[in-house]
């Protein structure tokens, strides 16, 4: 099995970002401030998957992003995959560049309320977004440990309680977003003045 | 002298080698041999609940120490290609590298290769799938009934049974779980209304035992099945070559790249292979070669012995699509514990009266490849996402389906040179016609149609890259007619003396019903019949 990612986590800096930012989307996913072995596996993962602070902090302005980047903001994952089934990297598969969604991390760093609503807003409109990705990344993190895993575990509802689970967490998600698309669009047109 | 040399060892290869050991030839296996040593010892032998909850190295396993298992890509394959599996593939990419536009090839050089990771599905072709081989059902079926004996075998005696052909003694098959029985009951209850409109439903024939055989332990129902074979009930090709392994007559080389063979004047087979660590060239001889290294592999070794560089030769795929669904039959019900991570239920699709080449479509329940897959899937925010998906995981399934292909010149692979020295490369090109996509649409829509009847509701429909179903076939097709890159009824390739091909490549057209099987099947036959040609 080969990866080749472009990037890794280079700096004490880069690392510590990645370190807030962990100890920020595990207090969002399951409601509490994941533990430090979890956070040092999040800021592994990033390094291994290519989705780094520093990437996203060049891409807010320096451009020096452009020597790791593909045609089109694209970078190039050779993740390998095969037996049929659900998802994983298809060999030479395109993968959004993280940097679109630069500047974003730090927004929510700097405001973390505004968290639930970018990754709402970002759902819709940037599901490729590296925020997305991150989030995404502390999930898999999350579950994979015995500490957190009843968070992902089947919630087996009797009828009422479910379609109102259901619901409820629908109608919430359409009041973020209906928040977060705004707000996604303030944030990167702040980044662009 | 070596009697027989056997490529591979895959389902097919350690299939096509059993009958010339047990005939007392003197056979060697050449093989590259990746195996999985870092994450199968971590695996326990316990219940997905229980590694859950209580083992702390499991992000090991089920991440990857790469994080290999967190899939970062937008094309949904190898999701069942968990980190323990990803041996299976390792090396292929660059070894035996391939050039496709849309085609999603998978390779193996690993011990057992393919079905390391098969999904272990079990159906033998229909009388009608022969009609363009030169072989019957008749003889083929001894060969069905030794290796569903030598792998051990599972399925009902249901609707599904009476399609097919007797292939063999099948165990009782593995209990199902909740989501799938809800399903089962409600098509059992209108089985005759279905019937009449081509729909037939049973238990998915498995190569998975429900009682011991041959050394091997019944299921466990761990639903472990993605990450590991603990209990060794899911048959794996590695259990037969652990038989092949107490002949004395045969010798398994591992570390070896097969490239080449020639026929020398002296009525030998010689056969070049790379050795892994030095990459020095190895030739060994013998009096007659099997080529089992797997559609792809057996195609691109003929054409670079034969110098056909730039032939088009056919390559046939399943396309493959998915279908997840939600489960209606379950809402508000707790399912049970117990369960396997395979596919629960099969149905077949007779799309007309003909009552020939049914649509496959299998159902699988979701658990144990993890909630966190699913979220990259929702236009949620990952919260909500979260506590929706895990309130919908009770009801959710996965509904596959394969359809059946057939050649045309729009479908080939054709072996190049590497222009800077490397490894050739594999051209292949893909391309589906009109008519055919719109059979498939056809097909798959009567498929959703079906399970909404059954109050399982299809979400989203998700057609896969050809290639990505894993099934290859037919670049050297078994054929009644003489010609060039076809091989005879006994698997002999035209023109040569005694290099045999047992593996898929020999299938053509390639049924819905997943060819896995026949391989074994075919392989068995082609070893059989060699035995009695060599005289032992």
């Amino acid at each position: 099995m080969r990866r080749e990612y472009v990037v890794t986590v280079e700096s004490e800096s880069e690392r510590r970002l990645l370190e807030k930012e962990a100890r920020l989307y595990g207090r969002y996913l399951v409601d509490r401030e994941p533990s430090q072995e979890i956070v040092e596996r999040f800021v592994e993962a990033c390094g291994e998957l290519g989705v780094t602070a520093t990437l996203e902090s060049s891409a807010a302005g320096s451009g020096a992003e452009s020597a790791q980047q593909g045609a089109g903001g694209y970078v190039t994952a050779t993740a390998e995959s095969g037996v049929g089934g659900l998802r994983g990297a298809h060999p030479g598969s395109r993968v959004a560049h993280p940097g679109s969604s630069a500047g974003m991390t730090r927004f929510c760093l700097a405001h973390p309320w505004s968290l639930p609503f970018l990754d709402a807003g970002c759902a819709l409109i940037r599901p490729e977004a590296a925020l997305r990705r991150k989030i995404y990344i502390m999930a898999a993190v999350l579950e994979a440990s015995t500490q957190y895993t009843d968070k992902f575990l089947p919630a087996d509802l009797p009828g009422p309680a479910f379609l109102v689970r259901v619901a409820v967490n629908g109608m919430i998600a359409c009041v973020k977003a209906a928040i977060g698309v705004p707000l996604l669009i303030f944030v990167e047109g702040r980044r662009r003045d | 002298m070596t009697d027989v040399i056997v490529v591979g060892s895959g389902a097919s290869a350690v299939n096509a080698a059993y009958p010339l050991c047990e005939a007392g030839l003197k056979v060697a296996m050449l093989d590259f041999g990746n195996r999985d040593d870092k994450y199968a010892p971590l695996v326990p032998s316990k219940d997905f609940l229980e590694v859950r909850r209580t083992e702390e190295t499991q992000h090991r396993y089920f991440l990857g120490d790469r994080f290999e298992g967190v899939p970062m890509g937008d094309i949904r394959v190898g999701g069942t290609l968990t980190p323990p599996r990803q041996f299976v593939v390792a090396d292929a990419p660059e070894l035996v590298p391939t050039d496709t536009g849309e085609f999603a090839p998978s390779e193996s050089l690993a011990l057992g290769g393919l079905a390391s990771g098969w999904g272990a599905g079990v159906l033998p072709l229909r009388d009608e799938d022969y009609a363009d081989m030169p072989i019957t059902p008749a003889d083929m079926e001894p060969h069905y009934k030794i290796v569903a004996d030598r792998i051990g075998m599972s399925g009902g005696d249901d609707d599904l049974r009476p399609l097919f052909p007797d292939y063999g003694e099948l165990m009782p098959p593995l209990d199902l779980d909740s989501n799938a029985e809800s399903v089962l009951k409600r098509y059992e209850r209108r089985r005759g209304a279905f019937n009449n409109e081509g729909f037939f439903m049973g238990r998915t024939p498995l190569a998975v035992l429900t009682r011991g055989h041959r050394g091997r332990g019944a299921h466990q129902y761990h639903d472990m099945d993605y990450w590991a074979d603990t209990d060794e009930s899911v048959y794996r090709p590695g259990y037969t070559l652990k038989e092949l392994k107490r002949f004395p007559n045969f010798s398994y080389l591992d570390n070896r790249l097969v490239l080449s063979f020639r026929e020398t004047g002296d009525g030998a087979v010689e056969v070049t292979a790379a050795l892994r660590d030095t990459k020095e060239i190895e030739t060994r001889s013998a009096r007659a070669l099997v080529l089992s290294a797997g559609t792809l592999g057996s195609a691109r070794i003929v054409l670079r012995s034969l110098g056909k560089y730039g032939t088009r030769v056919p390559v046939l795929t399943n396309m493959y699509t998915f279908i997840p669904s939600i489960n209606l039959n379950m809402f508000g019900k707790a399912p049970r514990d117990r369960r396997s991570s395979h596919a629960q239920v099969t149905l077949l699709y007779f799309r007309d009266s003909s009552g020939r080449h049914p649509v496959l479509s299998n159902f699988f329940s979701y658990r144990s490849l993890l909630t966190f897959k699913l979220l990259r899937e929702s236009p949620l925010p990952h919260r909500e996402g979260l506590a929706i998906m895990r309130s919908l995981l009770s009801l959710f399934a996965i509904v596959t389906v394969f359809h059946r292909d057939v050649p045309s010149a729009r479908k080939y692979c054709v072996l190049r040179e590497s222009p800077g020295g490397g490894p050739d490369r594999m051209e292949i090109g893909y391309e589906t016609s009109e008519e055919e996509w719109r059979r498939y649409k056809a097909d798959e829509n009567a498929v959703k149609s079906f399970y909404r009847r059954l109050r399982c509701l299809p979400i989203k429909t998700i057609r896969l890259p050809p290639g990505s179903s894993v099934h290859y076939s037919g670049t050297l097709p078994m054929s009644r007619e003489k010609r060039e890159l076809t091989c005879d009824s006994e698997g002999r390739l035209f023109g040569t003396r005694a290099v045999y091909v047992a593996d898929g490549s020999v299938i053509s057209p390639m049924p819905s019903t997943v060819p896995t099987l026949t391989m074994m099947a075919i392989a068995d036959r082609v070893g059989a019949l060699l035995a009695r040609r060599l005289g032992r």
